[in-house]
């Protein structure tokens, strides 16, 4: 009966805890290495998490809310695998798509074409997979007439425009975001909102770290409040928000240590 | 429950690979000729001088032109390794892909404008009236695998340490210098007294370059036995190199 309980958990996390050394000088040449040999150690020890449990059902709109440097972006890495984890476990149950950022690995020296066929590979869909979706990619975009020009002769619109086609097509069941919602204009808003609304009905799996509190109360169905690398809440979006708003938007954050 | 629509990770390591060669030339009016222009001058002034100094004629200019060009792809390959994964950054720090694709990825472009210039080599042989056998030819280009394979173990070993530590950009340049004039691409290594030749031979590329000369100019197969130990001498460094590289590439996107 374990196993089946298990099948109805999208990701899984236990006790994840993560450090980062942080040098007061910056050591990266032999001279630096040399120099600080004699003087003494300097660098304070950041709990960017602590100790962070929770599951998240498949299916499941979840939001992570918190301030600036409150952990939320390093738990978001980790589930993506970009960085490892200090202490804790991470269990994931499907493919993960991460959209920490729009167009990664774009190239201003490269044309719309080349940059749909890169940013595609990055995200993991196959040479074929992109020939197949190439068109209508571009369609979505709204940017065939200059598919072919040089990226860095976009505006900056037309290239999340560019971006956001690509990753749509990134064909996955559990979604990480960052931040996805508060760039692009407001019609590019409105198809992420689509895009969302769509992403609910086929069953998939989303997590989004926003400041957009209001968004985060009207799409999720569950909230994380991370305050100090530490999980100081987890609930239904309104109580969550009420809660961060009411406690947390002007406490302290300290916490190395 | 796999859509092959997912992509593995070849697709990622070829779509990087030819970024890099369409980024590589963009905006050069010469582009692609470059990669063959630049050894060929470096080949033209070198020979020009020491063919007054040392003996041989045709088979001293083919020795030479042989020897460099195995010497450019090991020096471009490990300075590119080198500075793969610092220079995939933007990738690496943002989705997780295999580290090993930036290394691979980037390696591969220079594996390919060897190919190039092996055409122009090939030329220049049959110019100079000198054609190996079919067999004599694969032991050349077995070098030439060795040659990538020590070029992937060192950029496994460098690559992640890189970020932390960008003296190794200065250091490896230094040590290059020293690596081109300790191997015999200049001069023959028949010069040399004998206790200089043992020393020489620290320098694994004098090995390769003297075998490859042996086997491609006097179509003779030098040493079975000191090949068999050189490739696993080589393949054992590659080995240690992958397990050092999955435990130093583990965090290496928090230092990017």
């Amino acid at each position: 009966m374990e196993r089946k309980a298990a099948d109805s958990i999208a990701l899984a996390v236990r006790n994840l805890s993560k450090s980062f050394v942080i040098p007061h000088e910056k050591i990266d040449t032999m001279r630096s290495v040399v120099v600080n040999v004699f003087k003494k150690k300097s660098f304070e020890t950041f709990r960017a998490l602590d100790d962070v449990s929770f599951d998240i059902r498949k299916g499941e709109f979840v939001g992570i809310i918190g301030r600036n440097g409150s952990g939320k972006s390093t738990l978001l890495k980790i589930l993506a695998g970009i960085y490892e984890p200090d202490s804790g476990v991470v269990s994931v149950n499907g493919r993960v798509s991460p959209f920490l950022e729009l167009g990664i690995g774009f190239n201003p020296e490269l044309s719309g074409r080349d940059n749909i066929f890169l940013n595609g590979a990055i995200l993991g869909i196959s040479r074929r997979g992109m020939e197949e979706r190439f068109g209508e990619i571009v369609e979505f975009s709204e940017l065939s007439r200059f598919i072919d020009q040089k990226l860095k002769n976009y505006s900056s619109g037309m290239q999340v425009r560019l971006a956001f086609s690509v990753s749509i097509h990134v064909n996955r069941d559990i979604l990480l975001m960052d931040e996805a919602l508060s760039v692009g204009d407001e019609s590019f808003q409105k198809k992420c909102i689509d895009k969302f609304e769509e992403y609910r009905r086929d069953g998939k799996t989303v997590v989004l770290v926003s400041h957009g509190l209001e968004s985060i109360r009207k799409y999720c169905d569950r909230a994380m409040l991370l305050h100090g690398g530490r999980l100081a809440a987890i609930g239904s979006p309104d109580e969550v928000v009420a809660l961060y708003r009411s406690e947390y938007i002007s406490a302290p954050l300290n916490r190395t240590s | 429950m796999k859509d092959e629509t997912h992509g593995g990770v070849w697709d990622i390591v070829w779509v990087l690979a030819k970024t890099d060669f369409k980024l590589r030339y963009e905006g050069s009016i010469l582009g692609f000729v470059w990669v063959i222009l630049k050894p060929l001058v470096v080949f033209l002034v070198l020979n020009f001088v020491f063919t007054n100094v040392f003996k041989g004629g045709h088979e001293y200019s083919v020795g030479l032109f042989t020897a460099l060009t195995l010497w450019n792809f090991f020096s471009e390959g490990t300075m590119t390794g080198l500075a793969s994964i610092l220079t995939k950054g933007h990738i690496v720090k943002k989705i997780y892909i295999p580290r090993w694709i930036a290394v691979v990825g980037s390696t591969l472009n220079i594996l390919f404008n060897f190919s190039m210039t092996l055409i122009v080599l090939a030329v220049f042989y049959v110019i100079h009236g000198f054609t190996p056998g079919v067999p004599y030819v694969l032991v050349g280009l077995y070098y030439c695998v060795l040659i990538y394979i020590l070029i992937l173990a060192f950029s496994f070993f460098t690559a992640p340490i890189f970020p932390r530590l960008r003296d190794l950009h200065q250091i490896w340049e230094v040590l290059l210098v020293v690596g081109f004039y300790t191997a015999p691409i200049i001069y023959p290594i028949e010069i040399m007294p004998s206790t200089v030749q043992t020393l020489l031979y620290l320098n694994p590329m004098t090995f390769i370059i003297v075998h490859a000369k042996a086997a491609l100019i006097h179509q003779q197969f030098l040493f079975p036995l000191h090949n068999v130990f050189f490739t696993a001498f080589v393949v054992l460094g590659f080995a240690i190199s992958v397990l050092v590289f999955r435990r130093t590439s583990r965090r290496v996107a928090e230092y990017l």
